[in-house]
C-alpha cells in the first residue's frame, strides 16, 4: 500500500508521546495562526483561481472563521484537556472518579473543495488540541489550494506528527485501506455516497468516524414576516460562494401569496448585493468545475425562471437564480442543488410545510422565518435536522459554542 | 424475511406518530419497566439461572440491581437531561437565543450479548427510551431463556409497537441488520462488531460498539498483595470469568509472582461452596463457537474441586490455570474463560503507586486503579471502549446523550438588520475590519468580563448603524 509507510511513521510519532504535552499542542496551534496570517494573500489568490471565490467571501469564510475557531481553542484548551471530575455514589465516595480526555492516535481528515481551507483547519484545530497526529487530504478538485496546502502547511507544523497527502479517487481508496484511529470526512451527500464508502472502509478497522455530509436544507417563510429582511438573509445564504455551501437554504417553502411578495424583494436584494449584472460583480463566485456546472444547469428547467437563469459555460458562471412554482417532482427537488439556484415550492400553510419537510431525508439545516416566534418554534419542534436557525441563514455555524453536525 | 421489515416499519411508524416525544410518555414507559423488573423478578432470575447457572443472589446483584439503579436515576433526572442546554454567545449573537436541544434519533437497535443477558439489553434500553426513541431489542439467542423471558414480558408492560423484541439467530440478525436504523448499540465481540458497523455504513447509521479485549492488570511490587489479589480474584471469576471488563491477565515483577499465586489461591479456597458453584457454572451451556483453542503451556495450575487438566474440550474447563507472564500471543478472540491470556485492551486495572504514569502512558476504554471492574458501577462515568474494544459509551446520562441528537439551535429576530450589512456584499475593507473586530477575540474573555463585552457590543452596534444604516 503506497501510504502504509506514511501512516506507520505517524503512528510511531504518536506512540512516542510527542503530541501529549499541552505546550506542544499549543505551539502547533499557534503555528496554524501564523499560516493563516502569512499565507492569507496566497489563500485568497488560490481560492479565486480555483473557483472564482470573491476575496470578500474568502476573507470571511476561509480566514476569519478559521481564526475564530483557533482563538476559541487557544483560549480554552488548557481547561478542556483537564480531567473532568464526576459525581460519585456511596460505594465510591472515598475514591477519585474522573473522565480523562485521551487522544485517539492517528486521525485522517478528508476535506472538500467548497471551503477548502476552513474545512481542513477547523477539524485540524480540534484534532491537534486533543493531542493526535494528523494526516490531511485536501480536495483534488481545487488544484491551486491543494498545492498551497501540500507545500506550505507542512512547513508550519511538526513534520513528524502531521502530514499532507494529495490524492485522487483511486489513491484515496488505497489510503482508506490503512488503519486510522479516527476519520473526519466532509463531503457530498449526493450519489455516489462517499460517506458510506468511508464508513464501510472504517468498519474494517473499527475506526470511529465523523461524517459531515449535506442535504436539501428547507427554508420555510411564513406569511407574517418582514419580507425585505427575510429576502436579504435568504439571498445571502443561498448565493454565498455561488451556492456551494452545505448549509445553504436549498429551497423555500411558502404560500402562493408570499411567493409573490418575496420575488421583488429577492430581486432587490440580489441587485443590492451584486449590482444589475452579477457577472461583473467581484463579490459573486463561480462553479468549481465543468461537471458541477453542467449538473446545476440541468436543474434550471424546474418550475419557471423568475430571476436570473443566465449561464456561461466558459466562465462556469450561473447567475443568481430564483425558480418559482417548482413542483416536488422537478429536477431541482431531486438532489442537493449546491449552486446559486433557489427554487420556491408553494405550500398552503405551515403544517403542510412541516409535513413536506418530514416526508424527506433529514437535512443538515432547517430555516424558518417568521415574526411570530411560535411559528419558528413549531417548525423547530416538529422537524429534525442537524442544526436549526430561526430568522436567518448560515449564522448558527459562526457560533463556536454550538456543535456543528448532521443526522441521518 | 418480511417479518423484520414489518417490525421495524411498525416501530418507525409508531415513532413518527410522535407519541414517544413527550417526557410524560417516556417516564410512564420507564416506570412500567421498573414495575416489570420488580413484579417479575423471580421469572427473570430463573431464566438467567437456566442460561448461566447463576444462583439467585448472584443473578440479582449482577443483573437486576443495576437495572433498577439506572431506572431510578433516569426517571429522576430525565427532565433536566432533556431540557435545552444554552450555550455561550459571542458579540454577533448576543441578542439571540442559542442552545443545544437534545432530540430523539428515531428507531434504535439494541443487540445484546449472552454473558449478562438481562442487564446488557435493559441498560441501553433505558437510555434509548429516555431519549425518546423507538427501540428494537434483539437479545442474544445463546442465552435463550432470558431472550424468551424478555420477549414475553416487555410487551406486557411497554408499548409493543414502539419497543418490539425480536428473537432469532444469525439469519434473523442478518436480516434485521439490513433494515434502516437511526442508531445501533451492539455489545459483543470485535469480529461481529465489524459486521455490524459495515451493515450500519450502508444506511449511514451511527453505532455504539461495546466490544471486548484483554484487559491487563498490573500489580506493583509495593502494594498490599492480599487486598489486591482478593479484588482481582473477585473480578476475574465473577460470572465464571465471562465479563468483558474482567481483569484478563496479570502483569507483575517476577519477584512477587509466587506471592500473587498464593494470595489468589487463598482467596479461592476461602469458600469451597463458592467453588462448587463455579464448577457448575463452568459447565454451563455456551456454544462451542465461543471457546478459543487452548493449546499453550501453563506455568501454574490450581487443580480445584473435581478438576482435571485443561484441554480443548469445553466440558473439561473446570480447572483454573494462572498465567503470570505471557510469552507469546495466543488467543485472537477475547477470553471469557477463567484462564488468563493476551491482546486488545478494554480496561486497565492496576495496583500500585504509579497510577498516574500508567493512566498517562496507556490507552484504554476505562481504568480502575487499586480495584477491578468497579468503574462500571459509577453511572457518571462513560462506559465504552476505544480502538478494537469499541466506540461510543453509555451509562446514566451518557446513555441519554448517546441516544439523542444534539441539535444546534440559533434563534434570531427579523429586526436589527443593519447588523447584517457588514456581511452582505458589496464587499469592502471596512466591512472586513468590522467582521474581524466582532468575530475574533483579541483579548481573553475571562479577563475582560461580560459587562465590558456587552458595552462594547452596544457601542459597536451604534457605530455600525451610523456607518451602514
Amino acid at each position: 500500500n503506497p501510504y502504509a509507510g506514511l501512516v506507520s511513521r505517524l503512528r510511531a510519532a504518536w506512540l512516542s508521546g510527542k503530541t501529549r504535552p499541552l505546550e506542544y499542542r499549543v505551539a502547533q496551534l499557534e503555528a496554524l495562526g501564523r499560516f493563516l496570517d502569512e499565507k492569507k494573500q496566497d489563500i485568497l489568490e488560490a481560492t479565486a483561481l480555483d473557483m472564482g471565490k470573491p476575496h470578500f467571501e474568502a476573507e470571511f469564510s476561509e480566514i476569519l472563521l478559521s481564526k475564530n475557531e483557533l482563538h476559541e481553542m487557544l483560549n480554552n484548551v488548557s481547561d478542556w484537556v483537564k480531567d473532568e471530575y464526576v459525581d460519585k455514589n456511596l460505594v465510591t465516595r472515598l475514591d477519585s472518579a474522573f473522565i480523562r480526555k485521551d487522544p485517539y492516535g492517528v486521525v485522517l481528515i478528508i476535506a472538500p473543495w467548497n471551503y477548502p481551507i476552513h474545512l481542513i483547519l477547523v477539524p485540524l484545530i480540534g484534532a491537534i488540541a486533543a493531542g493526535n497526529c494528523v494526516l490531511i487530504k485536501p480536495s483534488e478538485a481545487t488544484v491551486n489550494t491543494e498545492t498551497l496546502v501540500a507545500e506550505a502547511l507542512p512547513n508550519y507544523l511538526d513534520k513528524d506528527c502531521f502530514a499532507v497527502v494529495t490524492a485522487g479517487v483511486q489513491e484515496t481508496t488505497r489510503l482508506l485501506e490503512n488503519k486510522f484511529d479516527y476519520i473526519f470526512y466532509t463531503g457530498t451527500s449526493r450519489s455516489p455516497s462517499v460517506g458510506r464508502i468511508i464508513m464501510t472502509a472504517a468498519a474494517k478497522h473499527l475506526t470511529p468516524v465523523t461524517l459531515e455530509l449535506g442535504g436539501k436544507n428547507p427554508c420555510y417563510v411564513s406569511d407574517t414576516c418582514d419580507v425585505q429582511n427575510t429576502a436579504r438573509r435568504v439571498a445571502w445564504g443561498r448565493f454565498f460562494n455561488a451556492g456551494q455551501t452545505c448549509i445553504a437554504p436549498d429551497y423555500v417553502l411558502c404560500s402562493l401569496e408570499m411567493q409573490e411578495k418575496l420575488m421583488p424583494a429577492l430581486r432587490e436584494a440580489i441587485t443590492e448585493f451584486f449590482g444589475s449584472n452579477p457577472r461583473e460583480s467581484p463579490d459573486f463566485g463561480r462553479i468549481v468545475g465543468d461537471k458541477q456546472f453542467r449538473r446545476i444547469r440541468a436543474l434550471l428547467c424546474s418550475g419557471r425562471v423568475a430571476i436570473g437563469g443566465q449561464t456561461d459555460e466558459k466562465e462556469r458562471y450561473i447567475a443568481p437564480t430564483v425558480l418559482a412554482d417548482v413542483l416536488p417532482s422537478d429536477p431541482a427537488m431531486q438532489e442537493e442543488i449546491f449552486g446559486p439556484v433557489l427554487p420556491i415550492v408553494v405550500v398552503a400553510n405551515m403544517d403542510e410545510a412541516i409535513d413536506f419537510i418530514n416526508a424527506r431525508p433529514r437535512p443538515l439545516a432547517i430555516y424558518a422565518f417568521s415574526c411570530d416566534s411560535k411559528v419558528v418554534n413549531q417548525v423547530l419542534e416538529r422537524t429534525s435536522s442537524g442544526g436549526f436557525c430561526g430568522n436567518d441563514t448560515l449564522m448558527h455555524v459562526t457560533l463556536t459554542s454550538l456543535p456543528f453536525g448532521g443526522i441521518g | 424475511m418480511e417479518r423484520m421489515q414489518q417490525v421495524v416499519g411498525r416501530a418507525r411508524a409508531a415513532f413518527n406518530s410522535g407519541r414517544c416525544r413527550s417526557l410524560e410518555f417516556r417516564i410512564q414507559q420507564l416506570k412500567a419497566l421498573k414495575r416489570m423488573v420488580q413484579e417479575k423478578e423471580e421469572e427473570i432470575v430463573a431464566a438467567i439461572k437456566a442460561d448461566l447457572h447463576k444462583s439467585g443472589p448472584s443473578a440479582y446483584s449482577h443483573e437486576i440491581l443495576y437495572v433498577m439503579q439506572d431506572l431510578i436515576l433516569t426517571i429522576d433526572k430525565l427532565p433536566s437531561w432533556a431540557a435545552p442546554r444554552p450555550v455561550k454567545r459571542d458579540l454577533l449573537t448576543m441578542r439571540d437565543e442559542a442552545y443545544v436541544s437534545p432530540e430523539p434519533l428515531g428507531v434504535v437497535l439494541i443487540m445484546g450479548p449472552w454473558n449478562y443477558p438481562f442487564l446488557l439489553v435493559m441498560h441501553p434500553l433505558i437510555g434509548a427510551i429516555a431519549a425518546g426513541n423507538a427501540v428494537v431489542m434483539k437479545p442474544s439467542e445463546i442465552a435463550e431463556n432470558t431472550a424468551r423471558v424478555v420477549a414475553d414480558l416487555l410487551p406486557q408492560y411497554l408499548d409493543p409497537e414502539l419497543y418490539p423484541v425480536v428473537t432469532g439467530g444469525v439469519p434473523e440478525t442478518t436480516e434485521l441488520l439490513k433494515q434502516r436504523f437511526d442508531h445501533i448499540l451492539y455489545t459483543g465481540n470485535s469480529t461481529v462488531g465489524k459486521i455490524v458497523m459495515a451493515a450500519a455504513a450502508k444506511h449511514l447509521t451511527p453505532v455504539t460498539l461495546e466490544l471486548g479485549g484483554k484487559s491487563p492488570c498490573y500489580i506493583d511490587k509495593d502494594c498490599d498483595l492480599a487486598t489486591a489479589c482478593r479484588r482481582i480474584t473477585w473480578g476475574k471469576y465473577l460470572n465464571c470469568g465471562q465479563t468483558c471488563i474482567a481483569p484478563d491477565y496479570i502483569l507483575c515483577d517476577p519477584s512477587i509472582q509466587s506471592k500473587v499465586v498464593e494470595n489468589i489461591k487463598a482467596t479461592l479456597q476461602v469458600s469451597v461452596e463458592f467453588l462448587v458453584q463455579w464448577e457448575l457454572e463452568a459447565r454451563s451451556q455456551i456454544s462451542s463457537f465461543h471457546i478459543p483453542p487452548l493449546n499453550f503451556p501453563t506455568f501454574f495450575e490450581l487443580t480445584l474441586h473435581g478438576g482435571a487438566r485443561p484441554s480443548c474440550q469445553p466440558e473439561e474447563v473446570n480447572t483454573m490455570a494462572c498465567w503470570l507472564r505471557v510469552p507469546h500471543a495466543v488467543l485472537l478472540s477475547y477470553t471469557v474463560w477463567p484462564l488468563l491470556g493476551l491482546c486488545n485492551i478494554l480496561f486497565v486495572f492496576f495496583f500500585c503507586q504509579l497510577i498516574e504514569r500508567v493512566i498517562s502512558e496507556t490507552s484504554s476504554g476505562g481504568v480502575t486503579a487499586n480495584d477491578v471492574v468497579m468503574h462500571f458501577f459509577l453511572s457518571t462515568l462513560p462506559f465504552g471502549g476505544v480502538g478494537n474494544s469499541g466506540m461510543g459509551a453509555y451509562h446514566g446520562k451518557h446513555s441519554f446523550d448517546t441516544f439523542s441528537h444534539h441539535r444546534a439551535c440559533l434563534i434570531k429576530d427579523l429586526k436589527m438588520e443593519f447588523m447584517n450589512k457588514l456581511r452582505y456584499p458589496p464587499g469592502s475593507q471596512k466591512k472586513v475590519d468590522w467582521a474581524k473586530f466582532l468575530l475574533l477575540k483579541p483579548f481573553n474573555k475571562r479577563q475582560t468580563g461580560l459587562v465590558i463585552l456587552a458595552l462594547l457590543g452596544i457601542v459597536a452596534a451604534v457605530v455600525m448603524k451610523v456607518s451602514f444604516g
